[in-house]
Protein backbone atom coordinates (compact mmCIF):
# COMPACT_ATOMS: atom_id res chain seq x y z
CA UNK A 1 0.00 0.00 0.00
CA UNK A 2 2.67 2.59 1.07
CA UNK A 3 4.16 1.47 -2.31
CA UNK A 4 0.80 3.43 -3.94
CA UNK A 5 1.14 6.40 -1.75
CA UNK A 6 4.31 7.13 -2.66
CA UNK A 7 3.31 6.63 -6.73
CA UNK A 8 0.38 9.21 -5.79
CA UNK A 9 3.02 12.11 -5.40
CA UNK A 10 4.43 11.19 -8.95
CA UNK A 11 1.89 10.10 -11.30
CA UNK A 12 -1.35 12.27 -12.13
CA UNK A 13 -3.46 9.40 -13.62
CA UNK A 14 -2.89 7.77 -9.88
CA UNK A 15 -3.87 11.36 -8.63
CA UNK A 16 -6.84 11.58 -10.90
CA UNK A 17 -7.89 7.84 -10.01
CA UNK A 18 -7.94 8.82 -6.38
CA UNK A 19 -9.56 12.14 -7.21
CA UNK A 20 -12.46 9.89 -9.48
CA UNK A 21 -12.90 7.60 -6.48
CA UNK A 22 -13.93 10.01 -3.51
CA UNK A 23 -16.23 12.17 -5.93
CA UNK A 24 -17.90 8.31 -6.62
CA UNK A 25 -17.65 7.69 -2.87
CA UNK A 26 -19.58 10.65 -1.95
CA UNK A 27 -22.27 9.98 -4.59
CA UNK A 28 -22.58 6.33 -2.81
CA UNK A 29 -22.66 7.72 0.48
CA UNK A 30 -25.71 10.24 -0.40
CA UNK A 31 -27.82 8.11 -2.36
CA UNK A 32 -26.89 4.35 -0.83
CA UNK A 33 -29.02 4.98 2.52
CA UNK A 34 -32.24 5.59 0.21
CA UNK A 35 -32.16 2.37 -2.10
CA UNK A 36 -31.35 0.90 1.42
CA UNK A 37 -33.86 1.96 3.60
CA UNK A 38 -36.76 1.52 0.64
CA UNK A 39 -35.31 -1.50 -0.64
CA UNK A 40 -34.97 -0.53 -4.05
CA UNK A 41 -31.63 -2.04 -5.22
CA UNK A 42 -32.80 -4.39 -7.53
CA UNK A 43 -34.70 -1.36 -8.81
CA UNK A 44 -30.98 0.37 -8.90
CA UNK A 45 -29.30 -2.53 -10.46
CA UNK A 46 -31.82 -1.98 -13.44
CA UNK A 47 -30.65 1.36 -14.06
CA UNK A 48 -27.02 0.39 -13.74
CA UNK A 49 -27.20 -2.52 -16.42
CA UNK A 50 -29.24 -1.09 -18.81
CA UNK A 51 -26.75 1.90 -19.08
CA UNK A 52 -24.43 -0.15 -21.36
CA UNK A 53 -27.32 0.14 -23.99
CA UNK A 54 -26.93 4.23 -23.83
CA UNK A 55 -23.40 3.82 -24.07
CA UNK A 56 -22.93 1.67 -26.85
CA UNK A 57 -25.02 3.48 -28.95
CA UNK A 58 -23.16 7.17 -28.32
CA UNK A 59 -19.95 5.13 -28.89
CA UNK A 60 -21.47 3.58 -32.13
CA UNK A 61 -22.65 6.35 -33.44
CA UNK A 62 -19.34 8.51 -32.51
CA UNK A 63 -20.88 10.49 -29.00
CA UNK A 64 -19.13 10.22 -25.97
CA UNK A 65 -20.16 7.19 -24.15
CA UNK A 66 -20.16 9.09 -20.96
CA UNK A 67 -23.24 10.97 -22.21
CA UNK A 68 -25.06 8.04 -23.42
CA UNK A 69 -25.01 6.67 -20.30
CA UNK A 70 -26.50 9.32 -18.54
CA UNK A 71 -29.32 9.34 -20.71
CA UNK A 72 -29.95 5.85 -20.45
CA UNK A 73 -29.50 6.16 -17.03
CA UNK A 74 -32.15 8.20 -16.44
CA UNK A 75 -34.94 7.29 -19.15
CA UNK A 76 -34.85 3.72 -17.64
CA UNK A 77 -35.05 5.45 -14.31
CA UNK A 78 -38.16 7.56 -15.54
CA UNK A 79 -40.14 4.33 -17.17
CA UNK A 80 -39.08 2.66 -13.84
CA UNK A 81 -40.70 4.98 -11.97
CA UNK A 82 -43.55 5.45 -13.71
CA UNK A 83 -44.35 2.14 -13.97
CA UNK A 84 -43.89 1.05 -10.43
CA UNK A 85 -46.32 4.22 -9.67
CA UNK A 86 -49.26 4.02 -12.15
CA UNK A 87 -49.23 0.19 -12.96
CA UNK A 88 -48.61 -1.15 -9.87
CA UNK A 89 -47.92 -5.21 -11.36
CA UNK A 90 -45.03 -6.00 -13.74
CA UNK A 91 -42.63 -3.64 -11.94
CA UNK A 92 -40.46 -6.68 -11.56
CA UNK A 93 -40.51 -7.89 -15.18
CA UNK A 94 -39.87 -4.59 -16.70
CA UNK A 95 -36.51 -3.92 -14.49
CA UNK A 96 -35.78 -7.88 -15.21
CA UNK A 97 -36.83 -6.74 -19.18
CA UNK A 98 -34.71 -3.36 -18.68
CA UNK A 99 -31.40 -5.11 -17.24
CA UNK A 100 -31.37 -7.68 -20.07
CA UNK A 101 -32.08 -5.69 -22.88
CA UNK A 102 -30.34 -2.47 -22.37
CA UNK A 103 -27.16 -4.99 -21.80
CA UNK A 104 -27.93 -6.58 -24.77
CA UNK A 105 -28.14 -3.67 -26.93
CA UNK A 106 -25.06 -2.14 -25.66
CA UNK A 107 -22.88 -5.30 -26.38
CA UNK A 108 -24.40 -5.37 -30.42
CA UNK A 109 -23.50 -2.05 -31.06
CA UNK A 110 -20.35 -2.61 -29.43
CA UNK A 111 -19.34 -5.46 -31.10
CA UNK A 112 -19.93 -3.57 -34.33
CA UNK A 113 -17.06 -0.86 -34.00
CA UNK A 114 -13.41 -2.46 -34.41
CA UNK A 115 -11.04 -2.09 -32.28
CA UNK A 116 -13.64 -1.59 -28.70
CA UNK A 117 -13.96 -4.85 -27.60
CA UNK A 118 -11.15 -3.94 -24.47
CA UNK A 119 -13.51 -1.22 -23.79
CA UNK A 120 -16.51 -3.76 -23.22
CA UNK A 121 -14.51 -4.78 -20.41
CA UNK A 122 -13.69 -1.44 -18.48
CA UNK A 123 -17.42 -0.61 -18.97
CA UNK A 124 -18.38 -3.65 -17.25
CA UNK A 125 -15.77 -3.46 -14.15
CA UNK A 126 -14.65 -0.17 -14.90
CA UNK A 127 -11.25 1.31 -15.14
CA UNK A 128 -10.42 4.15 -12.40
CA UNK A 129 -6.95 4.35 -13.73
CA UNK A 130 -8.29 5.43 -17.07
CA UNK A 131 -10.17 8.49 -15.97
CA UNK A 132 -9.76 11.60 -17.50
CA UNK A 133 -9.70 15.61 -16.03
CA UNK A 134 -12.46 16.32 -18.18
CA UNK A 135 -14.62 13.66 -16.21
CA UNK A 136 -13.20 14.49 -13.31
CA UNK A 137 -15.69 17.79 -13.78
CA UNK A 138 -18.55 15.93 -15.09
CA UNK A 139 -18.60 13.75 -11.86
CA UNK A 140 -17.71 16.94 -9.70
CA UNK A 141 -20.88 18.30 -11.26
CA UNK A 142 -23.65 15.22 -10.52
CA UNK A 143 -21.99 15.28 -7.20
CA UNK A 144 -23.11 18.73 -6.68
CA UNK A 145 -26.37 18.19 -8.26
CA UNK A 146 -26.78 15.12 -5.19
CA UNK A 147 -25.85 17.13 -2.80
CA UNK A 148 -27.91 20.36 -3.73
CA UNK A 149 -31.19 18.05 -3.89
CA UNK A 150 -30.39 16.41 -0.63
CA UNK A 151 -29.79 19.76 1.01
CA UNK A 152 -33.15 21.26 0.10
CA UNK A 153 -35.20 18.44 -0.25
CA UNK A 154 -34.35 15.58 2.11
CA UNK A 155 -36.99 15.38 4.31
CA UNK A 156 -39.37 15.49 2.12
CA UNK A 157 -37.70 12.68 -0.50
CA UNK A 158 -37.26 11.27 3.15
CA UNK A 159 -41.39 11.13 3.81
CA UNK A 160 -42.42 9.60 0.73
CA UNK A 161 -39.32 6.73 1.10
CA UNK A 162 -40.75 6.05 4.59
CA UNK A 163 -44.60 6.08 3.72
CA UNK A 164 -45.38 6.93 0.42
CA UNK A 165 -49.78 6.74 1.00
CA UNK A 166 -49.07 9.27 3.63
CA UNK A 167 -46.79 11.57 1.87
CA UNK A 168 -49.41 11.27 -0.34
CA UNK A 169 -52.19 12.54 1.64
CA UNK A 170 -50.29 15.26 3.07
CA UNK A 171 -50.49 16.62 -0.27
CA UNK A 172 -46.93 16.39 -1.22
CA UNK A 173 -45.99 15.70 -4.77
CA UNK A 174 -45.10 12.36 -4.93
CA UNK A 175 -44.82 11.18 -7.88
CA UNK A 176 -42.16 14.20 -8.82
CA UNK A 177 -40.27 13.20 -5.35
CA UNK A 178 -40.58 9.36 -6.46
CA UNK A 179 -38.89 9.84 -9.82
CA UNK A 180 -36.31 12.44 -8.68
CA UNK A 181 -35.40 10.07 -6.44
CA UNK A 182 -34.88 7.44 -8.94
CA UNK A 183 -32.95 9.88 -11.39
CA UNK A 184 -30.49 10.63 -8.91
CA UNK A 185 -29.63 7.25 -8.27
CA UNK A 186 -29.68 6.66 -12.48
CA UNK A 187 -26.85 9.92 -11.57
CA UNK A 188 -25.12 8.19 -8.77
CA UNK A 189 -24.56 5.19 -10.90
CA UNK A 190 -23.17 6.92 -13.90
CA UNK A 191 -20.50 8.65 -11.06
CA UNK A 192 -19.45 4.71 -10.45
CA UNK A 193 -19.01 3.29 -14.05
CA UNK A 194 -15.59 4.18 -14.12
CA UNK A 195 -15.12 3.37 -10.41
CA UNK A 196 -16.57 -0.52 -10.65
CA UNK A 197 -18.18 -0.55 -14.33
CA UNK A 198 -22.23 -1.07 -14.40
CA UNK A 199 -21.47 -4.92 -13.30
CA UNK A 200 -20.58 -4.29 -9.54
CA UNK A 201 -22.10 -0.62 -8.97
CA UNK A 202 -25.03 -2.29 -6.52
CA UNK A 203 -22.11 -3.53 -4.08
CA UNK A 204 -20.79 -0.11 -4.04
CA UNK A 205 -24.18 1.67 -4.02
CA UNK A 206 -25.89 -0.52 -1.38
CA UNK A 207 -22.79 -2.06 1.13
CA UNK A 208 -21.47 0.92 2.48
CA UNK A 209 -25.19 2.12 3.50
CA UNK A 210 -25.98 -1.43 4.70
CA UNK A 211 -23.32 -1.11 7.13
CA UNK A 212 -23.80 2.36 8.07
CA UNK A 213 -27.66 1.26 9.25
CA UNK A 214 -26.26 -1.25 11.12
CA UNK A 215 -24.43 0.96 13.89
CA UNK A 216 -26.51 4.48 13.79
CA UNK A 217 -30.43 4.72 13.32
CA UNK A 218 -31.15 7.83 11.41
CA UNK A 219 -30.79 8.23 7.21
CA UNK A 220 -29.33 11.25 7.45
CA UNK A 221 -26.23 9.70 10.37
CA UNK A 222 -26.48 6.81 7.71
CA UNK A 223 -25.42 9.50 4.94
CA UNK A 224 -22.62 11.09 6.51
CA UNK A 225 -21.05 7.42 7.73
CA UNK A 226 -21.82 6.01 4.23
CA UNK A 227 -20.12 8.24 2.56
CA UNK A 228 -17.02 8.05 4.99
CA UNK A 229 -16.59 4.47 4.62
CA UNK A 230 -17.10 4.87 0.70
CA UNK A 231 -14.05 7.03 0.69
CA UNK A 232 -11.52 4.78 2.76
CA UNK A 233 -13.24 1.38 1.01
CA UNK A 234 -12.24 2.81 -2.52
CA UNK A 235 -9.08 4.68 -1.69
CA UNK A 236 -8.23 1.05 0.42
CA UNK A 237 -9.32 -0.79 -2.48
CA UNK A 238 -7.38 1.37 -4.90
CA UNK A 239 -3.72 1.00 -3.20
CA UNK A 240 -4.38 -2.53 -2.15
CA UNK A 241 -5.12 -2.99 -6.20
CA UNK A 242 -2.18 -0.87 -7.12
CA UNK A 243 1.32 -3.16 -5.95
CA UNK A 244 0.15 -6.93 -7.24
CA UNK A 245 -1.53 -4.75 -10.45
CA UNK A 246 -4.60 -6.33 -9.96
CA UNK A 247 -7.89 -4.65 -11.77
CA UNK A 248 -9.02 -1.84 -9.21
CA UNK A 249 -12.83 -2.40 -10.15
CA UNK A 250 -12.79 -5.73 -8.23
CA UNK A 251 -10.88 -5.20 -6.07
CA UNK A 252 -12.71 -2.49 -4.31
CA UNK A 253 -15.58 -4.83 -4.03
CA UNK A 254 -14.73 -7.48 -2.88
CA UNK A 255 -12.82 -5.08 -0.02
CA UNK A 256 -16.45 -3.69 0.51
CA UNK A 257 -17.63 -6.72 0.48
CA UNK A 258 -15.40 -8.15 3.67
CA UNK A 259 -16.04 -4.89 4.99
CA UNK A 260 -19.67 -5.89 4.81
CA UNK A 261 -19.67 -9.29 6.15
CA UNK A 262 -17.29 -8.40 9.11
CA UNK A 263 -19.56 -5.40 10.10
CA UNK A 264 -22.68 -7.87 10.27
CA UNK A 265 -21.17 -10.63 12.35
CA UNK A 266 -20.29 -7.53 14.72
CA UNK A 267 -23.61 -5.97 14.82
CA UNK A 268 -25.11 -9.44 15.25
CA UNK A 269 -22.06 -10.11 18.42
CA UNK A 270 -23.28 -6.42 19.51
CA UNK A 271 -27.47 -7.47 19.89
CA UNK A 272 -26.81 -10.70 21.69
CA UNK A 273 -25.09 -9.09 24.31
CA UNK B 1 -73.60 21.83 12.89
CA UNK B 2 -72.25 22.09 8.69
CA UNK B 3 -71.80 18.64 7.24
CA UNK B 4 -68.06 18.51 6.34
CA UNK B 5 -68.60 15.00 4.64
CA UNK B 6 -71.06 14.27 2.19
CA UNK B 7 -71.60 10.76 0.19
CA UNK B 8 -74.38 10.81 -2.07
CA UNK B 9 -75.32 7.32 -4.22
CA UNK B 10 -71.32 6.20 -3.99
CA UNK B 11 -70.47 3.02 -5.38
CA UNK B 12 -67.10 1.44 -5.71
CA UNK B 13 -65.64 -1.95 -7.23
CA UNK B 14 -62.69 -3.61 -7.32
CA UNK B 15 -62.02 -5.48 -10.53
CA UNK B 16 -65.65 -5.46 -11.14
CA UNK B 17 -66.59 -7.26 -7.24
CA UNK B 18 -68.62 -4.51 -5.72
CA UNK B 19 -67.50 -3.74 -2.28
CA UNK B 20 -69.74 -0.36 -1.89
CA UNK B 21 -73.86 -0.02 -3.67
CA UNK B 22 -75.20 3.21 -3.44
CA UNK B 23 -73.99 4.76 -0.50
CA UNK B 24 -75.34 7.96 1.20
CA UNK B 25 -73.85 9.65 4.26
CA UNK B 26 -73.81 12.71 5.82
CA UNK B 27 -71.58 13.15 8.46
CA UNK B 28 -71.91 16.44 10.35
CA UNK B 29 -69.19 18.91 12.12
CA UNK B 30 -67.95 17.64 15.54
CA UNK B 31 -69.60 14.48 14.78
CA UNK B 32 -67.94 11.07 16.19
CA UNK B 33 -68.87 8.17 13.78
CA UNK B 34 -68.24 4.81 14.55
CA UNK B 35 -68.11 2.55 11.32
CA UNK B 36 -68.58 -1.29 11.84
CA UNK B 37 -69.43 -4.16 9.91
CA UNK B 38 -68.28 -7.88 8.74
CA UNK B 39 -64.67 -7.75 7.16
CA UNK B 40 -64.59 -7.20 2.86
CA UNK B 41 -68.00 -5.45 3.71
CA UNK B 42 -66.55 -2.28 2.52
CA UNK B 43 -65.17 -0.40 5.49
CA UNK B 44 -61.65 0.42 5.01
CA UNK B 45 -62.83 0.90 1.51
CA UNK B 46 -64.71 3.75 2.70
CA UNK B 47 -62.35 5.80 4.62
CA UNK B 48 -60.35 5.68 0.98
CA UNK B 49 -62.74 6.96 -0.70
CA UNK B 50 -62.85 9.68 1.59
CA UNK B 51 -59.51 10.25 1.73
CA UNK B 52 -59.16 10.51 -2.35
CA UNK B 53 -56.90 7.65 -2.39
CA UNK B 54 -59.48 5.63 -4.49
CA UNK B 55 -62.15 6.76 -6.54
CA UNK B 56 -65.75 6.26 -6.67
CA UNK B 57 -67.58 4.37 -9.99
CA UNK B 58 -70.57 5.82 -9.31
CA UNK B 59 -71.89 9.22 -6.90
CA UNK B 60 -70.41 11.86 -5.30
CA UNK B 61 -68.19 12.33 -2.74
CA UNK B 62 -67.67 15.78 -0.85
CA UNK B 63 -65.32 16.75 1.92
CA UNK B 64 -65.14 20.26 3.20
CA UNK B 65 -66.84 21.56 0.26
CA UNK B 66 -64.47 20.26 -2.18
CA UNK B 67 -63.48 17.35 -3.56
CA UNK B 68 -61.56 14.48 -1.43
CA UNK B 69 -58.29 14.70 -3.30
CA UNK B 70 -58.66 19.09 -3.18
CA UNK B 71 -59.21 18.47 0.92
CA UNK B 72 -57.20 15.27 2.05
CA UNK B 73 -54.66 17.41 3.31
CA UNK B 74 -57.11 18.80 6.06
CA UNK B 75 -57.27 15.44 7.25
CA UNK B 76 -55.55 12.90 9.49
CA UNK B 77 -55.21 9.83 9.40
CA UNK B 78 -54.59 7.01 10.77
CA UNK B 79 -54.34 3.41 9.06
CA UNK B 80 -54.89 -0.33 9.91
CA UNK B 81 -51.56 -1.48 8.45
CA UNK B 82 -48.70 1.50 8.51
CA UNK B 83 -47.41 1.60 5.07
CA UNK B 84 -43.49 1.61 6.39
CA UNK B 85 -41.17 -1.07 7.60
CA UNK B 86 -41.05 -1.09 10.92
CA UNK B 87 -37.34 -1.35 11.18
CA UNK B 88 -36.90 1.97 9.30
CA UNK B 89 -34.17 3.66 10.57
CA UNK B 90 -36.22 6.18 12.31
CA UNK B 91 -37.34 7.72 16.17
CA UNK B 92 -40.40 8.57 16.70
CA UNK B 93 -39.68 12.53 17.10
CA UNK B 94 -38.85 12.25 13.46
CA UNK B 95 -41.30 10.23 12.33
CA UNK B 96 -44.00 12.42 13.73
CA UNK B 97 -42.25 15.69 12.29
CA UNK B 98 -42.79 14.11 8.83
CA UNK B 99 -46.30 14.92 9.55
CA UNK B 100 -45.66 19.11 9.79
CA UNK B 101 -45.02 18.63 5.83
CA UNK B 102 -47.04 19.14 2.82
CA UNK B 103 -50.03 21.26 1.69
CA UNK B 104 -50.73 24.18 4.10
CA UNK B 105 -54.19 24.87 5.02
CA UNK B 106 -53.69 28.14 2.40
CA UNK B 107 -50.85 27.64 0.25
CA UNK B 108 -50.61 25.61 -3.24
CA UNK B 109 -49.14 22.39 -4.01
CA UNK B 110 -45.71 23.62 -4.55
CA UNK B 111 -45.50 25.17 -0.90
CA UNK B 112 -44.88 21.66 0.20
CA UNK B 113 -41.57 21.62 -1.55
CA UNK B 114 -39.88 24.48 0.27
CA UNK B 115 -36.80 23.73 1.91
CA UNK B 116 -38.11 22.83 5.47
CA UNK B 117 -35.45 23.21 8.39
CA UNK B 118 -35.88 22.12 11.88
CA UNK B 119 -37.01 25.38 14.19
CA UNK B 120 -38.01 26.06 17.95
CA UNK B 121 -41.82 26.03 16.57
CA UNK B 122 -41.53 23.23 14.73
CA UNK B 123 -39.82 20.93 18.12
CA UNK B 124 -42.65 22.17 20.30
CA UNK B 125 -45.06 21.08 17.71
CA UNK B 126 -43.58 17.50 18.14
CA UNK B 127 -43.45 18.07 21.79
CA UNK B 128 -47.01 19.18 22.02
CA UNK B 129 -48.46 16.45 19.70
CA UNK B 130 -46.20 13.97 21.46
CA UNK B 131 -47.74 14.89 25.05
CA UNK B 132 -51.74 15.09 23.68
CA UNK B 133 -51.54 11.68 22.72
CA UNK B 134 -49.43 10.95 25.95
CA UNK B 135 -46.25 9.46 24.76
CA UNK B 136 -43.77 12.64 25.55
CA UNK B 137 -41.64 9.55 27.01
CA UNK B 138 -41.33 7.83 23.38
CA UNK B 139 -39.89 10.72 21.46
CA UNK B 140 -36.04 9.84 21.20
CA UNK B 141 -37.27 5.83 21.28
CA UNK B 142 -36.65 4.14 17.50
CA UNK B 143 -40.10 2.62 15.71
CA UNK B 144 -38.91 -0.59 16.01
CA UNK B 145 -38.95 -1.13 19.55
CA UNK B 146 -42.52 0.17 20.22
CA UNK B 147 -45.75 -2.13 20.99
CA UNK B 148 -48.60 -2.04 19.12
CA UNK B 149 -50.55 0.59 21.43
CA UNK B 150 -47.42 2.90 21.41
CA UNK B 151 -47.63 2.83 17.75
CA UNK B 152 -50.97 4.06 17.01
CA UNK B 153 -50.17 6.76 19.84
CA UNK B 154 -47.44 7.99 17.55
CA UNK B 155 -49.47 7.63 14.29
CA UNK B 156 -51.80 9.45 16.23
CA UNK B 157 -49.63 12.17 16.73
CA UNK B 158 -48.18 12.67 13.56
CA UNK B 159 -51.88 12.64 12.23
CA UNK B 160 -52.53 15.24 15.17
CA UNK B 161 -49.70 17.50 14.40
CA UNK B 162 -50.81 19.00 11.00
CA UNK B 163 -53.92 20.06 12.62
CA UNK B 164 -56.54 18.41 11.18
CA UNK B 165 -60.07 19.38 10.97
CA UNK B 166 -61.32 15.32 10.56
CA UNK B 167 -59.63 12.75 11.75
CA UNK B 168 -60.32 9.47 10.14
CA UNK B 169 -58.59 6.34 12.10
CA UNK B 170 -58.94 2.54 10.73
CA UNK B 171 -59.09 -0.01 13.66
CA UNK B 172 -56.99 1.82 16.11
CA UNK B 173 -57.30 -0.72 18.22
CA UNK B 174 -56.61 -3.68 16.00
CA UNK B 175 -53.54 -4.60 17.69
CA UNK B 176 -53.45 -3.55 21.33
CA UNK B 177 -54.58 -4.81 24.53
CA UNK B 178 -57.87 -3.93 25.69
CA UNK B 179 -56.59 -1.63 28.32
CA UNK B 180 -54.77 0.37 25.74
CA UNK B 181 -57.90 0.05 23.73
CA UNK B 182 -60.15 2.34 26.64
CA UNK B 183 -56.94 4.63 26.67
CA UNK B 184 -56.82 5.39 22.85
CA UNK B 185 -61.02 6.04 23.03
CA UNK B 186 -60.53 8.37 26.13
CA UNK B 187 -58.55 10.27 24.08
CA UNK B 188 -60.19 10.51 20.79
CA UNK B 189 -63.44 11.47 22.79
CA UNK B 190 -61.20 14.46 24.11
CA UNK B 191 -60.04 15.22 20.68
CA UNK B 192 -63.84 15.14 19.14
CA UNK B 193 -64.41 18.00 21.67
CA UNK B 194 -62.28 20.14 18.74
CA UNK B 195 -63.00 17.89 15.51
CA UNK B 196 -64.79 15.56 13.70
CA UNK B 197 -63.80 11.68 14.19
CA UNK B 198 -64.52 8.77 12.04
CA UNK B 199 -63.46 5.74 13.48
CA UNK B 200 -63.55 1.77 12.24
CA UNK B 201 -63.69 -0.73 14.42
CA UNK B 202 -64.32 -4.24 14.92
CA UNK B 203 -65.95 -3.82 18.40
CA UNK B 204 -69.52 -2.70 17.69
CA UNK B 205 -70.16 -2.99 21.68
CA UNK B 206 -67.02 -1.10 22.49
CA UNK B 207 -67.19 1.18 20.07
CA UNK B 208 -70.99 2.50 20.63
CA UNK B 209 -70.47 3.67 24.44
CA UNK B 210 -67.97 6.36 22.50
CA UNK B 211 -69.52 7.15 19.33
CA UNK B 212 -72.49 9.37 18.59
CA UNK B 213 -73.85 7.43 16.00
CA UNK B 214 -73.00 3.89 14.36
CA UNK B 215 -73.08 3.29 10.01
CA UNK B 216 -73.78 -0.33 9.55
CA UNK B 217 -71.59 -1.00 6.36
CA UNK B 218 -72.00 -4.70 4.66
CA UNK B 219 -71.54 -2.87 1.27
CA UNK B 220 -74.50 -0.87 1.56
CA UNK B 221 -74.86 1.37 4.77
CA UNK B 222 -77.48 2.64 7.48
CA UNK B 223 -76.79 4.59 9.89
CA UNK B 224 -78.00 4.45 13.45
CA UNK B 225 -77.85 5.68 16.93
CA UNK B 226 -75.67 3.91 19.57
CA UNK B 227 -78.91 2.96 21.48
CA UNK B 228 -80.55 1.12 18.47
CA UNK B 229 -77.67 -1.24 18.29
CA UNK B 230 -79.29 -4.50 19.48
CA UNK B 231 -79.38 -8.20 18.35
CA UNK B 232 -81.54 -7.97 15.71
CA UNK B 233 -79.83 -4.99 13.73
CA UNK B 234 -76.48 -6.95 14.65
CA UNK B 235 -78.16 -10.33 12.89
CA UNK B 236 -79.18 -8.14 9.34
CA UNK B 237 -75.66 -6.61 9.44
CA UNK B 238 -74.07 -10.09 10.50
CA UNK B 239 -76.01 -12.07 8.35
CA UNK B 240 -75.51 -14.80 10.35
CA UNK B 241 -76.57 -16.06 14.28
CA UNK B 242 -74.98 -13.40 16.53
CA UNK B 243 -74.89 -13.23 20.46
CA UNK B 244 -75.36 -10.53 22.13
CA UNK B 245 -73.69 -9.91 25.09
CA UNK B 246 -74.35 -6.59 27.31
CA UNK B 247 -71.05 -5.01 29.01
CA UNK B 248 -70.87 -2.05 31.72
CA UNK B 249 -68.26 -0.01 30.81
CA UNK B 250 -66.71 2.03 33.26
CA UNK B 251 -65.69 5.44 31.65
Amino acid sequence: MSEFFQALLHYQFLQYALIAGVLAAIGCGLMGPYVVVRRIGFIAGGIAHSVLGGMGMALYFGADPLAGALVAAVLSALLIGWVRLHWHTGEDILIGALWAIGMAIGILFISRIPGYQADLVSYLFGNILLVPERELWFMGALDAILLLVVLIWHRQILAVVFDEEYARLRGLPVTFLYLLLLVLIALTVVLLIHVVGLILVLALLTLPAAMAGQHVHSVARMMAIATLLSIFLVVAGLAISYGPNLPPGPTIVLLVGLSYLISTLFSRMRHRT
Amino acid sequence: MNPVIELRGVGFAYNANPVLQNIDLTVREREFLGIVGPNAGGKSTLLRLILGLLTPDLGQIQVLDDTPRATRHLLGYVAQHPGFSRNFPMSVRQVVELGLLGRREHGGPLASLQPVRANADERARVAQALDEVEASDLAARQIDGLSGGQLQRVLLARALISRPRILLLDEPTANVDQRAEGDIFDLLKRLNERMTILVVSHDIAFVSSYVTRVACINRTLVCHPTTAIDAKLLHELYGDKIRMVAHEHTT
